[in-house]
């Protein structure tokens, strides 16, 4: 029974944080994304550049990871490095979410 | 559109132009013949990468093909890191790179 209720509390702060995945605000988001539109599309799925990536509907967490590595240095770019330098660490997430909340052409392919 | 955003843009649309015909024409059926690596994480929804860090694996169908080439290569090189992508992207060749971004690329 107390598990019933642990997972009910988790249930009830999931509904709770509304739009917010895993610390990332997707509306929040949104008022932070005008620089990645310019190149990743409005929609995060029309990228001006074949080389450039569609973001919309990719994980949040994978998101968040490729913007973490583009500010360490770990993974390098020369146009995403500099990009991913102004981002606090809840701009990551809150970017990561809006990304990920949007529904483009990406999708599992086997 | 601010200054910045404009400057970035108009970099990147000259970076894309001198970049385009540096890529191998891919075969997207050549392409779903060379997938046997990559299925068992990126043909699985929600698969999560289980080391070094964990987070779930990118989608690649419907991405865009130059940005897939371009992400095997730089794991090849190093520039992006990851011990499993490092190793299979060492053994593709770049018409394998191609035909791997046209298979996943196309619809």
């Amino acid at each position: 029974m107390n598990k019933f209720w642990i997972a009910m509390i988790a249930v009830a702060g999931l509904a709770a944080t509304g739009n917010a995945v895993a610390g990332g605000d997707a509306t929040k988001g949104k008022d932070k994304a005008a620089v990645c539109s310019a190149c990743h599309g409005p929609d995060g799925n029309t990228p001006i550049a074949p080389e450039y990536p569609r973001l919309a509907g990719q994980p949040h967490d994978y998101l968040e990871k490729a913007l973490r590595d583009y500010k360490s240095g770990r993974r390098k770019n020369p146009l995403m490095g500099p990009q991913a330098q102004n981002l606090s660490k809840q701009d990551i997430k809150d970017l990561a979410a809006y990304f990920s909340s949007l529904s483009g052409d990406l999708k599992v392919k086997y | 559109m601010n200054i910045r955003t404009f400057t970035i843009a108009g970099l990147s649309a000259a970076l894309s132009i001198l970049a385009a015909p540096l890529h191998a024409e891919g075969d997207a059926e050549a392409g779903k013949n060379k997938t046997a690596m990559c299925a068992g994480c990126h043909g699985i929804a929600g698969f999560r990468t289980a080391y070094p860090e964990t987070y779930r694996v990118p989608k690649l169908g419907g991405q865009n093909a130059g940005y897939i080439v371009n992400a095997l290569k730089e794991y090849k090189a190093g520039d992006r890191q990851h011990p499993t992508m490092k190793a299979i992207a060492a053994s593709l060749t770049e018409q394998d790179m191609a035909d791997l971004a046209a298979y996943y690329s196309g619809k």
